[in-house]
């Protein structure tokens, strides 16, 4: 009778241990494995609290290139020059700028965010569809220095190419988003008109939803097209 | 006896952790690092290809971004061809191809609030908030006040002139063509000339 009890009792304790383990590793795994918090040493102490949240510097002013390519660009010294040749330019922390800009070497910026190598990911179409700097990258304009946000796995990018409402924010005033008239419509039409006729392609995702749907702005990404969902859109 | 308190120790072990996991999970504490990602199995994640401002061995200058070669022509807009002071040839050159559109417009004003006002503020008037705002300590030099956009002077001179110091600068006033096209440069002179009438109207 005892035996059988603290048998009982053991695989009770193991089998909570297990659960206790595996549920404290998961949620550990976006911060080891997916560098949630990852906050490289940089060259220049560079504050984009001080430029972007007391000075109301637009995201879109130095990152300019990820309204029209996929790949946003972290500003060249050239542009940083262009207001500390005259401001602050004895100042220690500017230094490293100065020598950059007197030998014409390049800064080596530390990369924060990074998707693998097989995946490929666009700024220009989320821009463009007004979604916010923020809602992947936080809210930069408060951070001394940047640090990754958010974990980048594939279940979040599907997520909100599936259900974008729970997930964008709308594009804010600080990122500088153009946001009139970008003439979207017509490209929906054109995908409703041609694509709607043949059959979805593979790992696309069918709703009942064809029309194009504003939410707030955003474009409503459920509708035909090379589909969000489609394996190819994303890995080459 | 050493197998009960193995057996807690371990339970005490992988309680901590879940804690510590919750507590992350929940954002009451915070935790920020600066060592290289972990990775387990890096099957495709790094491809001997090359990125856009990153480093590449192949050429000798080992930069990825590559210039285009000399005499061609871009596809989408053109290279400046003319320097500071060549006044009269880029009034006889540059003509504005744009109609001040209700779009062309807001294209100015986002592009302006964009990229101008941190100087120039939002009226053009020149005490943008790097002039008033910033606090200096000894022996620093801040940045001298900027033209105001609404003068005499400035709504004086031709959209060509204007459209001429947007592309080629003027004295600290750097050429903004390295970041913005013709098009968007355009529609920078049509928003100046409307900054300037409704500072009209405000007198
Ligand atoms: C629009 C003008 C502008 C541009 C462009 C700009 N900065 Fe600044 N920078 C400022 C202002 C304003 C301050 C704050 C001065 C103060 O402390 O009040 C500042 C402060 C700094 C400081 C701290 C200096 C000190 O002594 O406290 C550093 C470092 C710096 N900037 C680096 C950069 C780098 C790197 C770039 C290019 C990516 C850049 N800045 C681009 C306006 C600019
Ligand atoms: C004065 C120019 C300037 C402005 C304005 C600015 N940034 Fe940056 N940004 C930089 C520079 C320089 C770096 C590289 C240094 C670093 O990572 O801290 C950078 C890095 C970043 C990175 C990390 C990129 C990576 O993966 O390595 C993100 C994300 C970012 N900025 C987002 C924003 C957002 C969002 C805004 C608007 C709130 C903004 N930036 C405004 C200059 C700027
Ligand atoms: C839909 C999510 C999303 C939005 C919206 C977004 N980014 Fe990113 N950003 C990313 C991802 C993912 C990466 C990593 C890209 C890579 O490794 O190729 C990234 C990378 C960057 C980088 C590093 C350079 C690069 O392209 O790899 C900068 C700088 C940056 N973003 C700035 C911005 C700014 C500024 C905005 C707003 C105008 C913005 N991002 C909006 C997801 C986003
Ligand atoms: C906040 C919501 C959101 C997140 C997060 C997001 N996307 Fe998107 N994505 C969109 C929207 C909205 C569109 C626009 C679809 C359109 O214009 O039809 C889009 C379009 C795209 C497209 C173009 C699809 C096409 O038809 O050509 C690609 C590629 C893409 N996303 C990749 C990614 C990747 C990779 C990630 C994860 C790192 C990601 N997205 C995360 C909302 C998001
Ligand atoms: C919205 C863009 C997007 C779409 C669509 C997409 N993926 Fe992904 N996928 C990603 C991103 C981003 C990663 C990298 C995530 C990470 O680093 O954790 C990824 C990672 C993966 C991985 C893991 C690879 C590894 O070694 O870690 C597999 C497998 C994969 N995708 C398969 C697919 C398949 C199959 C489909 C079609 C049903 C698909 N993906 C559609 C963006 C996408
Ligand atoms: C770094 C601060 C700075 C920024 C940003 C800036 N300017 Fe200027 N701007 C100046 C200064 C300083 C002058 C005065 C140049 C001189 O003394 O000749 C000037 C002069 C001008 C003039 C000539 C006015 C005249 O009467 O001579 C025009 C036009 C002009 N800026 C337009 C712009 C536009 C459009 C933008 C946005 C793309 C812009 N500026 C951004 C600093 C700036």
């Amino acid at each position: 009778m005892a035996d059988s009890k603290s048998v009982k009792n053991t695989i009770y304790f193991w089998l909570l241990w297990i659960i206790i383990t595996i549920a404290g590793f998961y949620l550990l795994y976006d911060y080891v494995i997916k560098n949630t918090g990852f906050m490289p040493a940089q060259p220049i102490q560079f504050s984009h609290k001080v430029h972007s949240g007391d000075f109301g510097m637009k995201c879109l002013s130095c990152h300019t290139s990820a309204e029209n390519s996929a790949y946003s660009e972290i500003p060249t010294t050239y542009s940083c020059m262009v207001c500390h040749i005259a401001l602050k330019n004895t100042s220690d922390l500017i230094k490293p700028l100065n020598e950059s800009f007197d030998s014409l070497k390049p800064i080596i910026w530390n990369r924060v965010y990074r998707v693998p190598d097989f995946a490929k990911f666009n700024h220009k179409v989320h821009i463009n569809s007004l979604i916010d700097c923020s809602t992947c990258h936080g809210e930069v304009e408060k951070m001394e220095k940047v640090y990754q946000f958010r974990p980048i796995t594939m279940s979040w990018c599907i997520d909100c190419h599936r259900y974008p409402e729970k997930y964008a924010i709308p594009a804010r005033d600080i990122s500088g988003i153009f946001s009139a008239d970008i003439n979207l419509d017509s490209l929906n039409l054109y995908k409703k008109k041609y694509y709607s006729i043949i059959n979805p392609p593979y790992g696309m995702w069918l709703s009942d939803v064809y029309e194009s749907e504003y939410l707030k702005n955003i474009v409503y990404p459920r509708v035909y097209s090379r589909g969000n969902e489609n394996c190819s859109v994303c890995h080459h | 006896m050493i197998r009960t308190i193995f057996k807690w120790f371990l339970m005490v072990l992988s309680s901590l952790l879940l804690i510590v996991a919750i507590l992350l999970h929940f954002g009451v504490i915070k935790f920020y690092r600066e060592f290289q990602p972990f990775e387990i199995i890096a099957d495709m994640d790094n491809q001997i290809k090359s990125l856009p401002q990153k480093e590449s061995n192949f050429f000798v200058d080992s930069a990825s971004f590559r210039n285009p070669v000399e005499n061609t022509i871009p596809k989408i807009g053109s290279k400046y061809h003319l320097i500071d002071l060549e006044y009269e040839e880029a009034e006889n050159e540059n003509k504005n191809p744009l109609e001040p559109t209700e779009k062309v417009l807001a294209r100015g004003k986002n592009r302006f609030e964009t990229f101008c006002v941190p100087c120039h503020n939002h009226d053009g008037k020149g005490n943008g908030v790097i002039i008033t705002k910033v606090k200096l300590k000894e022996g620093e030099e801040g940045f001298p006040a900027p033209a105001n956009l609404t003068r005499e002077f400035t709504r004086t001179i031709s959209d060509a002139r204007i459209f001429h110091i947007l592309s080629a600068g003027q004295n600290l006033m750097f050429p903004v063509n390295y970041k913005l096209n013709e098009t968007d440069r355009w529609a920078l002179v049509h928003y100046i000339r409307k900054l300037q009438k409704d500072s009209n109207i405000k007198k």
